[in-house]
């Protein structure tokens, strides 16, 4: 071994033994985010989760472009009504092609009509289907609270590049699925605490518990990760801070990116029942 | 069958109106539809079902353009809204665009617009061959709704209810028109009221009119009651349609998610004989189940359904040479086989092309329609396809009496 390997080796220990050591005797410190964080239970922070997306009823306008490496990219506007404890009805604006048709979504139900096709009945679609080719399953866009069906636990923090915020700290919580018919096997969820310089620059009162999630990993039920979602530009929206894009990235397509831009997004506590009704879904 | 007028729609409307809101501006109008042309060659059967000796087994064009569009009005106030829905279609065929014996055709296996034999049940206005087009007016819901609070709604005109758990044709459904081959499933004339008490029950109650127009006869309104229910992850549905001295029938549905099968079916039975007059309960049924995966790039679809067609018997003659199908005085499932089996095969990738393949079968007669469509979605706004219908079966068969044999199309639609 020559005199410049002999020392290059001897760095390269001296450097690992470094490392060994401050990861044994000195562990991540608990940071400002674990350290407000870690005394909530992570179901709470669950729904907060849901809490700081949308409100707990609400009408919507989202904007879906979804990009695939050789393929034409495609945008859909869908206006979607979402009232608490009954179910989500989506109506589709463009493409032309498309408007008009719309799906309902009741617990872990779902069907679509299209008013186009002549028939008069619905059909059914599965909640972990893509939803109308994009990136998103039928689910995500359908079914905006987390907390009916999963569960949480706190899985320690992380740092997230964010293209807003820079590099923040975040504390991770894991959901399970608790139940066969949840799109996800799991799903890790990246909250960051809205304190310190990047969430002064935030406008508005902020959002309910300060805390906002900027990253959600989608693993499938057998344990493979399959999707990671980016929330992105962060700010007001009815009423409180919230992402008004949602960028999900698949992991098994290389390229394949959905975006959802939340154009317009109102709380409304007087959306009427009927409207989740299947007789109204072809009326 | 007496084929339907405007006429007739508009005394509906008027007979039935319902006490009209105050008088207000438009608050809302939206329209959306589509304009489609077709060009065709169609396969006259070298066959005796071709009339005319010298035209078997030869070829002819044909061609169509089809307006479709779908108005709705949104009128009234928060408390009561109104809204006033037309859904309908003109079709324009050029004169040369017809059989050869003088019929113009705006589809080889459905009837040409002002035709006179059996019919969709909804109403053609085609004037005849003489002008330099065919033009055709199809009406399929026009009908004004208004609301009485959050629960109940009442609607008049020509309409559609949510009916039905089948998907080729829905064995307890004696209250709309049904047209396997029509370009949309039409309405019945009528009033219905509505009642949804929660988001998942709903009760409905309907009657339609079309026959007692015709016939001037009270009785002859049918009477049909529907209430449909969603207890997940099943829909059930329970039915009943009656009419004096033609028809009762009770029936059930129901679907119900199975791994990645939607399994569904219906039950009837049809009580009444009108030829005797007399109480002859026969069954109607269907099984169907239903494969679909909505993947990243592309959707699939597999369906298959059996019908078992217990009002074989009661009503033996087919409805004429087309496979329309009516709800009329005498029926409402009136075809001429015992035993249906119905297959469709589809993929689709988003915004990008579809593909469709269906079978019906005549297995009683053992006839066969088979239809074949490519689609090319990349062209926003508009479609470009390319189909090919086709049939099989001895002369006298359901399918095979169609004189028809091919028909291959290429056509074009945009839509607004």
């Amino acid at each position: 071994m020559s005199t410049k390997n002999r020392t290059t080796a001897a760095i390269s220990g001296v450097i690992t033994l470094v490392v060994m050591t401050v990861g044994i005797a000195a562990p991540e410190p608990v940071s400002s985010q674990d350290r407000v964080l870690a005394d909530r239970s992570a179901e709470d922070l669950l729904i907060l989760v849901d809490e700081t997306l949308f409100p707990d009823s609400f009408v919507a306008t989202f904007r879906m472009t979804t990009e695939r490496p050789g393929r034409r990219t495609t945008e859909m506007l869908i206006e979607n009504t979402h009232l608490e404890g009954s179910g989500t009805f989506m109506e589709v604006e463009e493409p032309r092609r498309s408007r008009g048709m719309r799906f309902l979504q009741k617990e872990n139900d779902l069907w679509m009509y299209n008013p186009r096709s002549g028939s008069r009945r619905a059909i059914r679609l599965s909640p972990r289907d893509s939803f109308q080719g994009s990136v998103f399953s039928n689910n995500d866009v359908s079914d905006p609270d987390y907390s009916d069906d999963y569960t949480a636990g706190h899985a320690g923090s992380a740092t997230v590049d964010h293209p807003q915020l820079g590099t923040v700290e975040t504390t991770v919580i894991e959901a399970r699925a608790t139940h066969d018919e949840a799109a996800y096997g799991r799903m890790e969820i990246y909250l960051w605490h809205a304190v310190g310089a990047a969430a002064e620059e935030l406008p508005g009162p902020g959002s309910p518990g300060d805390v906002i999630p900027v990253r959600f990993d989608y693993y499938s039920r057998s344990g493979l990760p399959f999707k990671r979602m980016l929330l992105l530009e962060i700010g007001q929206l009815a009423g409180a801070t919230r992402p008004t894009v949602m960028r999900m990235e698949s992991l098994e397509e290389e390229g394949a990116v959905t975006t959802v831009r939340i154009e317009a997004l109102q709380a409304r506590d007087d959306i009427p029942q009927r409207l989740f009704n299947q007789q109204e879904l072809t009326r | 069958m007496t084929r339907r007028t405007p006429t007739l729609l508009i005394a509906t409307i008027a007979v039935f109106a319902v006490p009209a809101p105050p008088p207000v501006a438009a608050q809302d109008y939206s329209l959306f539809g589509s304009v489609e042309t077709r060009g065709a060659t169609i396969y006259r059967k070298d066959s005796p079902v071709v009339v005319d000796a010298t035209l078997r087994g030869t070829w002819y064009p044909s061609a169509v353009t089809r307006l479709a569009a779908t108005h709705r009005l949104t009128l009234g106030s928060d408390s009561a809204p109104a809204e006033l829905l037309v859904d309908h279609a003109i079709t324009a065929i050029p004169v040369g665009a017809s059989d050869g014996d003088g019929n113009a055709l705006t589809d080889a296996f459905a009837p040409a617009p002002g035709s006179t034999g059996s019919a969709t049940g909804t109403a053609g206005t085609g004037a005849g061959a003489a002008t330099a087009v065919v033009l055709g007016h199809e009406i399929y819901q026009a009908y004004v709704s208004v609301r009485g609070g959050d629960h109940v709604a009442l609607r008049a005109g020509r309409q559609r209810l949510n009916w039905g758990t089948g998907w080729t044709f829905s064995v307890t459904d004696a209250l709309h028109p049904q047209s396997p081959n029509s370009e949309v499933e039409p309405g019945f004339d009528g009033i219905s009221v509505a009642y949804l008490p929660s988001p998942n029950l709903s009760l409905e109650a309907a009657i339609a009119v079309q026959d007692a127009l015709a016939t001037e006869q009270l009785q002859d309104l049918r009477q049909a009651a529907y209430i449909s229910a969603y207890v997940a992850p099943v829909d059930i549905a329970l039915s009943v349609v009656h009419q004096y001295a033609t028809m009762l029938r009770p029936g059930i549905g129901m679907s119900v998610p199975a791994g990645p099968l939607l399994i569904a079916g219906e039950a009837a039975f049809e009580a009444y004989d009108p030829r005797g007059e007399v109480l002859n309960t026969q069954p109607l049924a269907s099984i169907g189940a239903e494969y679909t995966w909505y993947g990243d790039l592309t959707d699939v679809v597999i369906l298959g359904e059996y019908i078992h067609n217990g009002l074989e018997e009661t009503y033996q003659e087919p409805s004429a040479f087309t496979v329309a199908v009516t709800t009329d005085a005498a029926g409402g499932f009136q075809r001429p086989g015992r035993h249906y089996l119905a297959l469709t095969a589809g993929a689709t990738a988003t915004q990008s092309w579809s593909t469709e393949h269906t079978l019906l079968a005549n297995l009683t007669d053992e006839s066969y329609l088979v239809r074949h469509d490519a689609t090319l979605l990349r062209i926003p706004a508009v479609d470009l396809s390319a189909g090919v219908t086709w049939n099989a079966g001895a002369a006298v068969t359901e399918f095979g009496r169609l004189p028809q044999g091919m028909v291959v199309e290429l056509g074009a639609t945009a839509y607004f």
